[in-house]
Parts: structure tokens; C-alpha cells; sequence
């Protein structure tokens, strides 16, 4: 199948059903598909404006007649594992263009910012033939670097006064980013975020022969996306030839194997009667050997 | 809860707006376990279905305040009819005379909410629907 605008229902249930797969539908699936739509990440703090962004960049894209499909993450409730989605509603009029999907989900239960099968649904976008598949993480703090193994390219979108040097030098997000997006850069603070970012990014000598950028955006004043769209491209040129097809695979499948089990562990723990149990040791041994069981 | 794993459109459609009533169903069903997705203020029939066909919705709620209930709806119901949502129930809130429940139920409104309705009952109803 190919997306063309007008089977976006048929498509919309093929991301329904990876959205909701269980175990046996995850382990079946292709994890290095032979069309492979070019996948971004974009990631960041809650408020740094990532839909907004993705929403601007899209429509740049779009104008070079490129298909676009947007998975878009917000938190579920903690308590009634309820979820307002509203990615959404900061794409405005994009969002039911011809060549434009976005399907919002649900993080359930999990901690990285991801959703469940989130590869699954990435795949459903390669097998429907999109150009670029674009993956929205829940608003992260600092360690959610999951999107790293599931993306090609990471964007961290950061907006102004979003800390000072010693910041930009912590482990965790800021080590995975590939484009430091410094957004809102029509507001005080942008210079001197971006500045340091800079300094710390030159400090830095990792293997990676890639440089990551760092471009300052403003989606209200229309600035910086055309430098942001040729960095995604530079950047997936650079991933193209010098990443390991092997080590992707390897990464993604260490990944959907630890989503999987613990998805499968979260539902069980869920449904079983904890005070059944003498000791921690015998509900530890009971859960496990109920993870054997695929759930269908 | 009662609505875990439901997916629900919260859409206002034409010119009014208020959606304070909106925003308050949106959450109401958030804590009952559903997952919204809230449209925003004064959107067409035709993005609140497409919406609704992307998003693979269980149900999509309408909030009137305009008067002009009779027309969104069914427009609305007609659009997801056409891009192969007809499955899809509609229900609807805001105000809405008792002299029209009739004639909106027969264009395919599942449930009608008034403002003073208690919220439990709302997400009974449903709850009801969805079943």
C-alpha cells in the first residue's frame, strides 16, 4: 500500500493495530524493512514547542513534494491511564493534507518518552511507502535516550533559557542529539543558550565523525527552518554512509525486546494478586514465568 | 476504569467559542481512562471527521453552543460516512433545546449532554455507547 490521501482510514487501522500488538504480532514483525522511511526524532523538554516545530519543518518539507507521517506521544495519566492528546491541535491547518499523517498515542506506562511498539508503528509508515517518518517523544527531561535506537536522526528541541554551560555538559540527552535546535529564538536567551551549546559541542571528541549543529528556529517569525531541513538532510546523508546496518539492527532489536518484556511484565504485575505471595522471591519467580507465555 | 484503551474526539465545530464545557469533558473522560483528542476552538465537519479517520477514533463528541447544532452534526455524521467512518458514534453537548433531541437522534446523535448533567452519568453514557 501506498499512502495517497485518500486510504488514510485503512492506513489509520494498520497503526491501530501496531499501536495495540501483542506479543506474538511484535516479535513477527520486520525490523529492517527494504524501504525504510528516513526517521526523525524529534525530543525535548515539555513546552519547547517540538509540534510547532515538526508542524513548520513539515509544511517546508511538503512543499518539495516529499510524504510525511507524524507519530505523535503525550503522557498517560499515571493515575487513570487517560491521556489528552494535544500534539495535534499545534499543527493546525496541516493536518489533513494529502501527504501529511499524524496519529497521536498514548505513552502508557512507559518512562523513555516512547510509546509501546513504537518500531511497530514506525514500520507501518515504512511499508505504506512515506518519504519521512517523523517520531514526537513525550516532553523528556534528561536521560530519555530511547529515541537514539528507534531514530536516524535526533533532534533535541530546546527553548531559550533552558540552562548554562554546565547544563549542556551533562551525560544523558544532550550526548544523543545530532541537531540542537535552539527554538522560540525570537525570545531573549536564545543567543547565549546556543552560544554555549556551541562551546560545549567543541569541547566535545567522540568517535563520531559527525558534528552536531546547532541551529536557532523561530516557528512564529518563520526563521531558521530552511537551515533546519538542510541539517536533517546533511545529517541523514552522513547517516547513510557511515552508520552500521548491523549495529542499528542490533539496537533495535535489544530495544523492542526490552519494551516487549516489560510491557508484558507491567500488564502482569497489573493482574496479579501480590498478597498471594510468602516472599518477593516467589511473586519475582511467579512473574517471570509468566513473561514466558506470549499474550497473544 | 471505565473507559481505558477508548480513543475520543472532542470537537467544536462553526463559529462559537466557548469551550470551557469542552475542556471540561475532555478531562472528565481523561480521568475516566479515555485518551482525547481535543480538536480546539472552530473547526469544520469535514477536519473534525478526517481527525477522526486518522486518529482510528472509538467515538467523537461534539460541543454546540451556537445554536447551529442541527446543521454540524449533520454535516459531521455525513463526512464520516463518506471517509468510511460510519461506525463511529457521535454525541453531543452544549445547548441544545429538548425540542430538537428528536430530530438529532434520528440524524445519528447517540447521546445528548446538558450542561447541568452530572459528569459520572456523562461518562456512564458513555461508557454505554462504547460497549
Amino acid at each position: 500500500m501506498t499512502f495517497d490521501g485518500s486510504n488514510r482510514a485503512v492506513l489509520a487501522k494498520a497503526v491501530t493495530s501496531a499501536a495495540r500488538a501483542g506479543v506474538e504480532q511484535i516479535l513477527a514483525q520486520d525490523l529492517s524493512p527494504e524501504h525504510e522511511a528516513r526517521r526523525i526524532g524529534f525530543t525535548g523538554p515539555p513546552g519547547s514547542g517540538k509540534s510547532t516545530l515538526i508542524a513548520s519543518w513539515a509544511e517546508h518539507r511538503l512543499k518539495s513534494d516529499r510524504s510525511v507521517a507524524v507519530l505523535a506521544i503525550d503522557p498517560s495519566s499515571p493515575i487513570s491511564q487517560g491521556a489528552i492528546l494535544g500534539d495535534r491541535i499545534r499543527m493546525g491547518s496541516m493536518d489533513t493534507r494529502e501527504k501529511f499523517f499524524i496519529r497521536s498515542v498514548a505513552s502508557t506506562r512507559l518512562h523513555d518518552g516512547l510509546c509501546h511498539n513504537a518500531l511497530g508503528i514506525l514500520s507501518v509508515f515504512d511499508r505504506w511507502g512515506f518519504d519521512d517518518a517523523v517520531l514526537e517523544t513525550v516532553g523528556v527531561g534528561q536521560t530519555e535516550c530511547n529515541i537514539r535506537f528507534i531514530t536516524g536522526t535526533v533532534v533535541l528541541v530546546l527553548p531559550p533559557n533552558s540552562g548554562d554551560v554546565i547544563q549542556a555538559m551533562k551525560a544523558g540527552i544532550m550526548e544523543i542529539a545530532d541537531i540542537h535546535v535552539v527554538n522560540k529564538c525570537d525570545l531573549p536567551g536564545s543567543r547565549t543558550l546556543a552560544r554555549e551549546l556551541n562551546s560545549v559541542l567543541a569541547m566535545r571528541s567522540g568517535a563520531s565523525t559527525w558534528s552536531p549543529k546547532v541551529i536557532e528556529v523561530s516557528s512564529t517569525a518563520g526563521s531558521g527552518l530552511g537551515e533546519l531541513d538542510a541539517a536533517i538532510d546533511e545529517h541523514y546523508l552522513w547517516y547513510r554512509e557511515n552508520s552500521d546496518r548491523k549495529t542499528i539492527l542490533r539496537k533495535r532489536i535489544e530495544y523492542q525486546l526490552a519494551e516487549t518484556v516489560s510491557h508484558q511484565f507491567e500488564s502482569l504485575l497489573r493482574d496479579t494478586d501480590l498478597d498471594r505471595f510468602q516472599s518477593l522471591g516467589a511473586a519475582y519467580t511467579e512473574l517471570l514465568s509468566g513473561l514466558k507465555q506470549p499474550d497473544g | 476504569m471505565p473507559l481505558q484503551g477508548k480513543r475520543i474526539l472532542v470537537g467544536k465545530p462553526g463559529l462559537d467559542g466557548h469551550d470551557a464545557g469542552a475542556k471540561i469533558i475532555a478531562l472528565t473522560l481523561r480521568d475516566a481512562g479515555a485518551e482525547v483528542i481535543y480538536t480546539g476552538l472552530r473547526k469544520t465537519p469535514d477536519y473534525i471527521a478526517r481527525v477522526a479517520v486518522d486518529e482510528d477514533v472509538d467515538a467523537v463528541g461534539l460541543s454546540v453552543l451556537s445554536g447551529s447544532h442541527k446543521e454540524l452534526v449533520g454535516l459531521t455524521r455525513e463526512k464520516l460516512d463518506e471517509f468510511g467512518a460510519g461506525d463511529i458514534p457521535i454525541f453531543l453537548g452544549g445547548t441544545i433545546p429538548k425540542q430538537d433531541y428528536q430530530e438529532l437522534e434520528s440524524r445519528g446523535v447517540a447521546a445528548i449532554f446538558t450542561a447541568e448533567m452530572p459528569l459520572d452519568q456523562v461518562v456512564a453514557t458513555i461508557e454505554r455507547i462504547l460497549r
